[in-house]
């Protein structure tokens, strides 16, 4: 077996000259940071190799993405593919101005603050649409069950399916982002205004209020709900995004999983027939309107900015370029509003539809709050109120103690 | 030098004749000084001075000398870190007696024990972060993908109650092999001799005890990557040691004093260790060291093989699972687990070598490839030097010194060295990496090579220089020193990862980037994880003798 694995990277060879090519430092290579990794990262290649084949190196960096911004760098990345706007925003100084031409005035919609003084630093390339639970036809159709509206009818659904032997929900708690993305469709859309509140000043005492109790309140008993995790929140705890969407596309073991529109990579993958999925918006609380929550992949250029970087960004601004992406593995609703949506799934067109129609969208707090959303603030909190959840917490108990460590970390991180 | 004055004739002509007279003269001398600068420029700028910086930060607080440290000893995730990072000193000496049993009870398998011993060295040539990924696949917590998910049910392993287990397993199978091969090394050399432990006779493995005992539980005080990429961030407050704690607190706040109390707190510790190391490790004078013998005509005895047989299983498996899920497709190998027939291929290896896989490759063997040859230009004088060349006293000192700084923690000189790199834009290129490498790993490369020269069977005076480098008694030192350094930095992910930043891609940051959606990438991350582990493990199982004899202060006779 060795032997044979020694055999592999033959196949690899022609790319290998490449790759030593541009470790000698040989040849105008743009050097591109993304958080991206998988699937979505050979995606990105694929679309880079539409016009720029053989002209750039990719720096896959998951989550530690936002250092590549931090310090001025000569070998660092010309190129960043940021996932949290915060990021940008904290790093202007190290960044240079997007080229001429490539700004629309639809991505104003989308975060205005890319823009300063006249100037543009952010291009929003990849939107996402959080505000959305996917479920399995199949099984709401066998057992005439309704997408919910509100948050009582989620709850009720919830106990029906447990009832009929199937869990609920699948969640993946490893990855903090997911339970952000959690709690931030409660807050948004049913407590908007304390909402608002958190995202526009820093003030410890917010998070001791009614409805941030409340929404810690409400995520808890949900989680807490017998039967209603899939493994139960043990298992919970120490399973991925991709994992839990797996949980309902692929074993079939859960009915529903709250996960943004790229979830629809991981079911084209993995599915037996991703058909059978569809999506239903997060409910408020008593289901009346309210924005959605969104997260961008924003590109930006680090300065001095080289001009094949500038052209490389002039291509990815372009209406035409996720296009490989999105057919190919899919979960991509471009940013450009020109993008031809004739390649999406029915499910992305319409969830790309609701983003660009919807009154309002809004980036969720994770993203907004910068390290006090990250890992060692919310992102932690909820991972802690998911764990004293599995040792038996109750919603009261876990919400308190929320509140608490979210104080502490707003001391800590302030 | 050698002169062929004739095919097949070669006349070598060496300097050792003329050492008698010129040896005092003023410009040896000279020389001497000038071998000296390079070694002495690596470690005074990359490793002595940032250091000196970090105990300055350390000390400097509100409340002089001591306010971090009062500090650190009140903060509970500190705290919680050092006991985490004790818990790893106990795996290890667990480690270290196991391995010692197993040593002893291998001299007793007569020919199975070249089965055992190659099965054992295997893992060792593989990455901490390696490893770390492999025992995450086979404890992955869906059971329709991870092993044991699959065999026992039940139990969560990543979960708060079995990661300790996973992390152990991990280590353990990274290091045992080590541990066994030098204790049978020993073992085979001590030539009988026992010590009594309370009423019991036990074979007495010699001074080589001290080499492995300090080597596995300073690993284990630096375990860093391995808890890394094993385990879900959410239950990462359970297996914080103090070198991730460290980690999370500069990232945490730009507070330089926090660390660095606690990058200091565990340099102390080590440094004793390393102290009471040295110590115990005399090299023996004039011991015609032989690697021990894989032709064993004993007979073996009746629990030969079912020892061989439980040991060699559980510790190729991890290795069987790797290589399985890399041949899988990466949708199979996110799916379903590694036993399965759907989907074998070389999917994985397509998929990670459209990306990234082959550029982070000739990334790391540039790096690799120049810490070494920069090792090599600098250890070797300085360990010539410190054999022949200075006064006693100051070869003395300057062992002691190196020895140190042999074992100092990368947290020690990572923070000003960020610093400093960050401000000359040196951040993401590769040549400044190498050289930070070169001067971690100088120290020990150094003293490698001077116990070896020590042991070497002794002449009239110094042998000349050149003769290093040449076929004769020190090569073999030489050999395991470059095969050290390649595997360590090849292997190495946490002084790329602290200092020098992303851009420098090699592929145990790559291969740490693609870990991000673990279980789902199962197939490009087991399959790059091959690639990465193939070069290393070819490397040591072909020099394993080298590197054995290297390592314990011997010098083979070609």
């Amino acid at each position: 077996m060795l032997r044979a694995a020694a055999l592999a990277p033959v196949g690899g060879l022609a790319a290998g000259c490449g790759g030593l090519a541009r470790t000698a430092g040989l040849g105008d290579f743009v050097r591109v940071a993304v958080s991206w990794s998988g699937a979505e990262l050979a995606a990105f290649a694929r679309v880079l190799d539409e016009r720029m084949a053989g002209a750039y190196e990719l720096i896959p960096l998951g989550d530690d993405i936002g250092a590549a911004l931090g310090a001025r760098t000569t070998g660092g990345p010309d190129v960043v593919a940021v996932p949290q706007v915060g990021h940008v925003t904290a790093n202007l100084a190290d960044l240079a101005p997007l080229p001429e031409g490539v700004w629309q005035d639809d991505y104003g919609k989308i975060w205005e603050a890319a823009s300063v003084g006249g100037q543009h630093y952010a291009l929003p390339f990849k939107l996402a649409n959080t505000s959305v639970v996917w479920y399995r036809t199949d099984v709401f159709a066998r057992h005439r069950l309704r997408p919910p509206a509100t948050w009582d009818e989620w709850l009720d659904l919830n106990a029906r399916l447990s009832r009929l032997g199937m869990a609920p929900l699948a969640l993946g708690g490893a990855d903090g982002w997911v339970l952000a993305q959690f709690f931030e469709n409660v807050l948004l859309r049913s407590f908007r205004r304390t909402f608002d509140l958190l995202t526009g000043q820093h003030d410890a005492t917010l998070w001791q209020s009614d409805d941030v109790r409340a929404s810690f309140r409400m995520v808890a008993s949900m989680w807490g709900g017998a039967g209603t995790l899939t493994g139960g929140p043990q298992r919970a705890l120490v399973q991925q995004f991709p994992d839990a969407v797996l949980e309902m596309c692929r074993y079939g073991r859960a009915a529903m999983v709250q996960a943004p529109d790229f979830a629809e990579s991981v079911i084209r993958r993995f599915a037996p027939d991703p058909r059978l999925f569809d999506t239903f918006t997060f409910p408020s609380r008593d289901g009346a309107d309210a924005p959605y929550a969104i997260s961008s992949d924003l590109l930006v250029l680090t300065s001095p900015a080289s001009d094949q970087a500038k052209e490389m960004i002039r291509y990815l601004a372009s209406r035409a370029a996720p296009v490989p992406w999105i057919r190919g593995i899919g979960g991509f609703i471009a940013a450009n509003p020109n993008t031809d949506s004739r390649y999406y799934s029915p499910t992305l067109r319409r969830l790309s539809a609701e983003l660009r129609d919807h009154h309002e969208i809004s980036f969720g707090l994770a993203d907004r709050l910068g390290r006090l959303g990250g890992g060692e603030g919310l992102q932690r909190v909820l991972q802690n109120l998911l764990r004293a959840v599995a040792e038996g917490a109750g919603p009261e108990q876990a919400a308190d103690d929320a509140c608490d460590a979210m104080v502490d970390a707003e001391h800590r991180t302030g | 030098m050698e002169i062929e004055t004739r095919p097949g004739l070669r006349l070598a002509v060496t300097g050792i004749e003329t050492v008698g007279g010129l040896d005092a003269g003023q410009p040896r001398q000279y020389r001497n000084q000038y071998l000296l600068a390079l070694p002495a420029v690596l470690l005074l700028l990359l490793l002595v001075v940032p250091m000196v910086w970090t105990f300055g930060w350390a000390l400097d607080d509100d409340m002089p000398l001591v306010g971090n440290f009062v500090t650190m000893f009140t903060d509970g995730a500190a705290l919680r870190s050092a006991w985490h990072s004790l818990l790893w000193v106990g795996i290890a000496l667990a480690l270290i007696v196991v391995g010692y049993v197993i040593a002893v009870l291998s001299r007793h398998v007569g020919k199975l024990w070249r089965v055992l011993l190659y099965v054992l060295i295997l893992p060792f040539g593989a990455s901490a972060l390696v490893s770390g990924a492999v025992f995450r696949l086979i404890f992955d917590p869906n059971p329709e993908r991870g092993m044991a998910s699959a065999l026992f049910g039940g139990a969560t392993w990543l979960g708060p109650d079995w990661i300790w287990w996973v992390l152990a397993s991990a280590f353990s199978w990274s290091w045992l092999g080590f541990v066994v091969v030098l204790f049978r090394a020993g073992l085979d050399r001590s030539g009988g001799s026992v010590f009594r432990l309370g009423r019991w006779p036990l074979p007495r493995p010699g001074p080589v005890t001290a080499i492995v005992v300090l080597t596995v539980l300073v690993a284990a005080i630096r375990v860093f990557d391995l808890v890394l990429v094993a385990t879900p961030a959410s239950i990462q407050d359970d297996v914080d040691v103090v070198g991730l704690q460290w980690l999370r607190m500069t990232s945490r706040s730009g507070d330089t004093g926090g660390p660095a109390a606690l990058a200091v707190s565990l340099f102390i510790v080590v440094a004793v260790l390393s102290a009471f190391g040295m110590r115990g490790s005399r090299p023996p004078v004039d011991d015609h060291l032989a690697p021990p013998s894989t032709s064993d005509r004993t007979a073996p005895r009746w629990w030969a093989w079912p020892l061989v047989g439980v040991v060699g299983l559980l510790w190729i498996l991890p290795l069987i699972v790797l290589v399985a899920t890399a041949f899988h497709s990466p949708e199979a190998a996110g799916s379903v687990g590694w036993w399965h027939t759907a989907g074998v291929g070389l999917g994985s290896f397509l998929a990670a070598g459209a990306t990234w896989l082959w550029p982070a490759v000739a990334g790391s063997l540039l790096i690799a490839g120049l810490a070494t040859a920069l090792v090599l230009a600098a250890a070797v004088p300085a360990a010539y030097l410190l054999t022949w060349g200075l006064p006693r006293r100051v070869s003395r000192v300057l062992t002691a010194v190196l020895a140190i700084l042999a074992v100092a923690p990368v947290q020690m000189y990572a923070g000003p060295l960020g610093e400093v790199f960050g401000g000359l834009g040196l951040i993401g290129s590769r040549a400044p990496l190498a050289l930070v490498h070169a001067a971690a790993g100088l120290p020990f490369a150094t003293l490698v090579l001077r116990t070896a020269f020590l042991a070497a069977p002794s002449r009239r005076g110094r042998p000349a220089f050149d003769t290093m480098w040449r076929r004769g008694p020190y090569r073999t030192t030489v050999v395991a020193v470059v095969v050290l350094e390649f595997v360590l930095v090849w292997n190495d992910f946490i002084v790329a990862f602290l200092i020098s930043g992303p851009g420098t891609s090699p592929l145990t940051l790559m291969l740490w980037g693609e870990a991000r959606q673990f279980g789902a990438s199962a197939g490009t991350i087991a399959a790059s994880a091959v690639v990465s582990a193939l070069i290393p493990v070819a490397l040591l199982v072909v020099t394993w003798r080298k590197v054995v004899v290297g390592l314990t202060g011997g010098i083979a006779r070609e």
